[in-house]
């Protein structure tokens, strides 16, 4: 895989490693695009062939956790976690997820504000949301962008708490993209690349 | 005479100024055309049917524009009815041809102003809504969430509002039609301008069958040609936020603007027929 001017050697980003890019917020969204259009240039390698980005497969195998976009506004706490699933509408997945969505909420603390309407949330929000669909989506890989950043501390610590032990129960392998190699996500990096001009343009 | 126009180059500046324009005007009707062809191909595949959240947008689009939007079809239903009988049925007298009632209602009223109005309606309240809205989604980055999800935003987001216009649009055109009609004639017997039976009649004579068949075919087309370019102009806002206000006036006035194309085409279309 080539990401921007990175050659990514094959099978370098799977089986359970946490790998890191610290990378401008403009570059992220540049991958994460191109990661969910269709014929795009990333693919997930599996046993069964290779899935291209932008495939349904693609997006059901590899979950991505946004900064500061987990909700969409006008929905409620319940639907957007449960969005893929209600989207797809495979009825087997979609009792599966409304059954185990309470156990999740309880552990995520938001069991109380399922049915209110998203609107406008804050940063640790729109992450639980996030890490929520993730526990729900079981995928084999998570796409991370920057979700710890602009939380309170307290709110930070308990989110990276949560995080990492979602990480951990589902062996998943993590791309964490980050604008800084200060970020706290609290995970042990394999790898960790920085982009030359990785900081802002102001 | 002024110099400026006598020098060549400004003929050429002022032709150069209205190519570009029209090659601008061009690649816009392009782009909404294939914006319209994508919608279309996603409508046909049928896929949405199976996709309850597709279906809860759905759903929650005809409620705002077809429910919500009653109690201003039914005033506007009083207003247009009223206006209409009144100004036929004296004119029609005055000719002394009763039969007129039925050909001008069913020209002027049902196939002419009330797909207009409704349209127009469309355009002004939910339109402006929906433009908003997708143009604020786009503000917000959902647009990226819904990619990152695998969620396609052609379907999600513009297929079920571009369903619920066409949709609504041609219920309320007829459900206008018919209650103008029926209610102009309840005034006018309570006005005792006329018997009530006896107008029903006159109006039943002039309705047809083709005249049907265009009512429902402009009560569908108008609302479906507002709703596509307000959805394309709401795509287009892009991440500014200060967009979103010259995004809906643009959208709202090439909405308006395709629904009297679209009127004027088929007017000459049926002229030349």
């Amino acid at each position: 895989m080539r990401l921007l001017d990175i050659d990514i050697p094959a099978g370098q980003v799977l089986r359970g490693e946490k790998q890191r890019l610290v990378m401008s917020r403009r570059y992220q969204f540049d991958l994460l695009k191109q990661m969910g259009a269709p014929g795009s240039d990333v693919w997930l390698e599996t046993a069964e062939g290779d899935v291209r980005g932008g495939d349904e497969t693609f997006t059901e195998r590899v979950s991505c956790m946004l900064y500061q976009r987990g909700m969409l506004a006008n929905l409620s706490l319940r639907e957007n976690i449960l969005l893929p699933f209600l989207y797809r509408g495979r009825n087997e997945e979609m009792a599966r997820a409304a059954a185990e969505l309470p156990h999740v909420a309880e552990r995520l603390d938001v069991a109380d504000k399922l049915e209110d309407q998203a609107g406008e949330r804050s940063v640790y929000m729109h992450a639980l949301v996030s890490l929520a669909r993730v526990m729900l989506m079981r995928p084999d890989f998570i796409v991370v962008q920057d979700v710890h950043a602009g939380m309170s501390p307290h709110r930070q610590e308990i989110f990276r708490g949560l995080f990492c032990d979602v990480v951990e129960e589902l062996g998943v392998g993590v791309l964490y993209l980050s604008t800084s190699t200060q970020e706290s996500s609290g995970l042990e990096f394999s790898q960790s690349l920085e982009l030359s001009g990785a900081e802002e343009i102001l | 005479m002024d110099m400026r126009r006598a020098h060549p180059g400004y003929w050429n500046s002022r032709a150069e100024s209205i190519g570009e324009a029209s090659m601008h005007l061009l690649a816009g009707l392009a782009r909404f055309y294939a914006f319209i062809a994508v919608i279309l191909r996603y409508f046909v595949r049928l896929q949405w049917i199976s996709r309850p959240a597709v279906m809860h947008v759905l759903i929650r689009q005809i409620y705002f524009t077809g429910v919500q939007s009653l109690p201003w079809i039914v005033t506007m239903i009083v207003l247009a009815g009223a206006t209409a009988v009144y100004s036929v049925v004296p004119f029609a007298r005055q000719l002394n041809d009763p039969s007129l009632i039925g050909t001008l209602l069913n020209a002027l009223l049902v196939q002419e102003m009330v797909p207009l109005i409704v349209g127009i309606f469309l355009l002004a309240r939910s339109g402006v809504a929906v433009v908003t809205e997708i143009g604020h989604m786009h503000v917000r980055g959902e647009d990226m969430l819904l990619q990152s999800l695998g969620i396609s935003t052609v379907e999600y987001l513009y297929l079920p509002r571009f369903i619920a216009f066409g949709l609504c649009g041609l219920i309320l055109t007829m459900l206008f039609a018919g209650a103008s009609v029926w209610l102009g004639g309840l005034m006018l017997a309570w006005t005792n301008e006329m018997n009530f039976s006896q107008f029903l009649l006159e109006a039943r004579r002039g309705a047809s069958f083709d005249g049907m068949l265009l009512l429902m075919i402009k009560g569908l087309i108008y609302p479906i040609l507002g709703c596509a370019m307000l959805l394309f102009q709401g795509a287009r806002a892009g991440h500014d936020p200060n967009q979103i206000p010259v995004c809906t006036t643009r959208g709202v006035l090439w909405g308006l603007m395709l629904v009297v194309f679209a009127d004027v085409s088929i007017a000459l279309f049926r002229s030349l027929l």
